[in-house]
């Protein structure tokens, strides 16, 4: 820890001294000739117990987590910080937040062939399969890699990359160093004879690679699991384009990987992506497909997602629909990164002017995702499992839409969507049978005028899920709501809903809003009750507990 | 000047790729641990004081480690037995190759912990395995005292006895739960040997023949972490007391009248140690 303390005061040191010490200090733009942007963001929560929702006692009365990032940019030469604070972090997040410091420093460099960044970064490959670092605020993930980051343009049309570090989780680092190299090659960039073809071709590959000192795990009395310190896993990628088709094909392969989170089997990992589009004017369609076979990959083999997901190394794109609307979105689908195979197909269409429905948009949207077909050859210390590459297992999650948005005038704009979701509980913890969902949304937007905008929403979700206090899972049920939100003098906003389980079901959802915004700058005060569940971005999910209170956002940016 | 920067790219991608990947053979997923002991429920009463491990991280070749073996003999002649200590000379280490014809004292197990504790001078200190490294010269009986003056979780002792008609040794741990510990626990049984004699690189750089070495950590008698503490069917209540037995075979170059056992439990997780015992091989 005193390490720690003292590197982040040695960056600290070197960042300000950057500040100061800049050739370009003296021009008049700026702060001491570069620019300096920022942002901050400040989430509040007061809550009490309320027992027919669960929401727990909060001893602390207040929660907060906070947030400051500064980005000095000085032509060539980037530098920046972050400031974290979570005092003590809002309820769903991970209790290793508690504390504040900096907690994300970087400086780095480019020019035209050449980049580098020392610190903290983000960096991705492909689709992230091998390797994905970011984060997300919303979910309290940030799994950065603190080391050093490369890119290099050999020569046009291809591009280099080089990573090496160590992950971060909350305030620490995993013991897992993370080495990783990838190629991009863009074809009609790096041959002349195709640098006019319709056909663009990319092609790239990755290569990942993790070490963790040894530990023990004993299979048995006596006998322990024989762990591969380096573990590797490499990708192959292509991007067609031609006209307005796209194709997108990744493969990925990791080695044995014994882990936690798989049980310690030895199996191989592998991941197939396919994405497919067509689009062209008010029109488009897009086909995904994806089978994903023991692909979690961090960098602690024994690091567990039991206060939400960490170190995480790679990332499982997620190819079914994000949906906004509060039931739908009361089922979100996490990624099973050990197993699973999935089809979406999404279709946008814009009618076209001339006719009665002419102008309306219509959003079909259909996904299903299900488990692999396995079948058990033996637990921890083997195999694990053998599985057919086309065969499917239990379904996990499957779900359609249809969403019609028609701009009835200059006025009134009109989204009405049916939605049916068939959701495994057990996905996110929960037990029983599966949920059959049908979900109706009623959406009227009417601008009064240039300043002042009302809002009304209405949902129903008729489900044959039943709330039992066994099982305890307060989504099931059927439910009905309603939301009137307005928007006044620009600037200004406030909403009133109410979520109510009407039968078979458990609680009543108030909630109101009231919000400021001006310039860069907002701030909104909510009153009400939130139900548990999950919030999931990109497949990646935080359990969000019951709270019934005060909740309070200031957010700012410069 | 471009052709060679691509070259040097490859070249390091290359090698990249090659060090990307272990490959464990099927029937080599699983390996043998180190001893685990028959476990049975305890009635003995044991010893309940607390007591001191202190891991020192040494070498032949390190000029400064003759200090801190004086400033360890010292403390322990003060402490007498709350304070066990151990010798490790990390196998590896340019400090811990043999002069020429002697014996190597270096050690698979000690580079293990050496590799997980990130030491690479010597020497190096850990009481208790606390997360707290130092170099074992200074402040000394400050580290010894605040470790001796915690209250004991776990009453620990350990036996041995040479079995007859063989060359093996049997071991007896003892554990008494002195508090509930809800933490697991791993029982680390070992092996070291006293009055080796060798050649030492001492403080003003000479090299100091017939120097004795103490403590010498032979072997990991269980696993290198240790192996997981049964706690039986009181799974570890306030009170409840447990019994492992042990069978080790012993090197036969060792001297067995100058060796001791001993045997600590320490968190799994964190690898802090709770208490630990030592015993002479009768």
């Amino acid at each position: 820890m005193k390490n720690n303390n003292f590197r982040k005061t040695v960056w600290a040191g070197l960042l300000v001294f950057s500040f100061y010490f800049s050739p370009a200090m003296s021009q008049a733009q700026g702060v001491l000739g570069g620019h300096v942007t920022g942002n901050m963001q400040l989430d509040m929560q007061m809550s009490r117990e309320d027992s027919t929702i669960g929401a727990p006692d909060v001893p602390e009365q207040m929660l907060m987590n906070a947030r400051a990032d500064i980005l000095y940019t000085n032509g060539a030469f980037d530098a920046g910080l972050r400031f974290e604070a979570y005092t003590n972090p809002l309820l769903g997040f991970d209790k290793n937040y508690r504390g504040q410091g900096i907690a994300n420093y970087f400086v780095s460099y480019h020019n035209d062939r050449i980049s580098f960044t020392a610190g903290y970064f983000y960096e991705q490959f492909g689709n992230g399969m091998i390797l994905r670092t970011y984060e997300d605020r919303n979910i309290g993930y940030d799994n950065a890699l603190f080391g050093f980051n490369v890119h290099y343009q050999l020569m046009p049309g291809i591009m280099l990359k080089g990573v090496i570090g160590k992950q971060r989780y909350c305030w620490t680092l995993g013991n897992g160093i993370v080495r990783g190299v990838d190629a991009e090659v863009q074809l009609n960039s790096l041959i002349p004879a195709w640098a006019d073809k319709e056909l663009r071709v990319t092609l790239g590959g990755g290569v990942v690679s993790r070490y963790e000192p040894d530990t023990t795990i004993f299979s048995s009395p006596g006998y322990k699991l024989n762990l591969p310190l380096n573990v590797g896993a490499f990708s192959t990628r292509m991007d067609l384009a031609y006209r307005n088709w796209n194709l997108n094909v990744e493969y990925a392969r990791k080695g044995q990987d014994p882990s936690f989170l798989n049980n310690y089997i030895y199996r191989y990992g592998q991941a197939l992506t396919v994405n497919a589009s067509y689009a062209t004017r008010g029109f488009s369609v897009n086909l995904q497909a994806k089978r994903v076979d023991n692909m979690v990959f961090k960098s602690e083999r024994a690091a567990t997602d039991a206060n939400g997901a960490k170190l995480y190394i790679n990332y499982i794109p997620a190819i079914n629909k994000e949906h906004t609307y509060a039931f739908l979105s009361m089922y979100p689908y996490s990624t099973q990164a050990q197993g699973e195979m999935g089809l979406q197909g999404d279709i946008i269409w814009r009618l076209p002017k001339d006719g009665f429905l002419g102008g309306t948009d219509i959003h079909l949207n259909s996904s299903v995702i299900t488990a692999l077909d396995m079948k058990v050859v033996g637990g921890m210390g083997t195999e694990g499992y053998t599985s057919d590459f086309f065969g499917t297992g239990d379904l996990y999650y499957g779900d359609a839409s249809l969403e019609v948005t028609r701009k009835i005038n200059s006025q009134l704009k009109l989204t009405a969507l049916y939605g049916y979701q068939v959701v495994n509980p057990e996905i996110d913890g929960h037990s029983g049978a599966l949920h059959h969902n049908n979900v109706v949304v009623g959406d009227l937007l009417w601008k009064i005028n240039k300043k002042n905008a009302l809002r009304f929403e209405a949902e129903w979700m008729g489900s044959d899920s039943r709330y039992t206090q066994e099982v305890d899972d307060k989504r099931c049920g059927d439910w009905i709501m309603g939301l009137v939100e307005y928007n006044f003098t620009s600037r200004w906003f406030v909403s009133v809903s109410d979520q109510y389980a009407y039968h078979d079901g458990t609680g009543n959802y108030y909630n109101i809003s009231l919000g400021y915004t001006h310039n860069a700058t907002r701030i909104q005060l909510g009153y009400g009750k939130q139900r548990e569940g999950m919030i999931c971005i990109g497949g990646v999910c935080r359990q969000m507990p019951a709270l019934n209170g005060l909740t309070l956002t200031l957010s700012t940016s410069f | 000047m471009k052709k060679l920067s691509h070259l040097i790219f490859f070249g390091f991608s290359f090698i990249f790729l090659l060090a990307a990947c272990d490959k464990i053979e099927e029937n080599e997923y699983v390996v043998f641990a180190g001893a685990a002991g028959t476990w049975y429920d305890d009635s003995e009463n044991i010893d309940a004081t607390q007591r001191a491990f202190i891991e020192k991280y040494t070498g032949c070749r390190c000029k400064n480690c003759p200090t801190a073996d004086s400033v360890i003999h010292e403390t322990q002649q003060h402490y007498g037995s709350r304070l066990v200590a151990v010798a490790i000379h990390p196998k590896g280490s340019n400090y811990t190759i043999p002069y020429s014809g002697e014996p190597d004292l270096g050690s698979d197990d000690g580079k293990t912990w050496n590799d997980a504790h990130g030491f690479n001078s010597y020497p190096q200190a850990l009481i208790n395995r606390n997360g707290e490294a130092f170099v074992p010269i200074t402040n000394f009986d400050s580290r010894v005292e605040m470790a001796l003056g915690v209250t004991p979780q776990m009453g620990i002792a350990v036996s041995c006895e040479r079995n007859s008609g063989n060359d093996s040794i049997t071991i007896t741990a003892h554990l008494s739960f002195l508090t509930q510990v809800s933490a697991d626990l791993n029982l680390t049984l070992l092996i070291s040997e006293d009055g080796i004699v060798t050649t030492q690189k001492m403080p003003d750089g000479s090299d100091q023949v017939n120097y004795m070495q103490n403590h010498v950590l032979r072997d990991v008698i269980t696993d290198v972490w240790g192996t997981p503490v049964d706690k039986g069917s009181a799974n570890g209540e306030t009170g409840s007391r447990r019994m492992a037995q042990f069978t080790y075979l012993p090197d036969a170059g060792w001297n067995l009248n100058q060796c001791h056992i001993v045997a600590f439990v320490s968190n799994r997780d964190t690898k802090e140690i709770l208490n630990v015992a030592e015993c002479g091989i009768e």
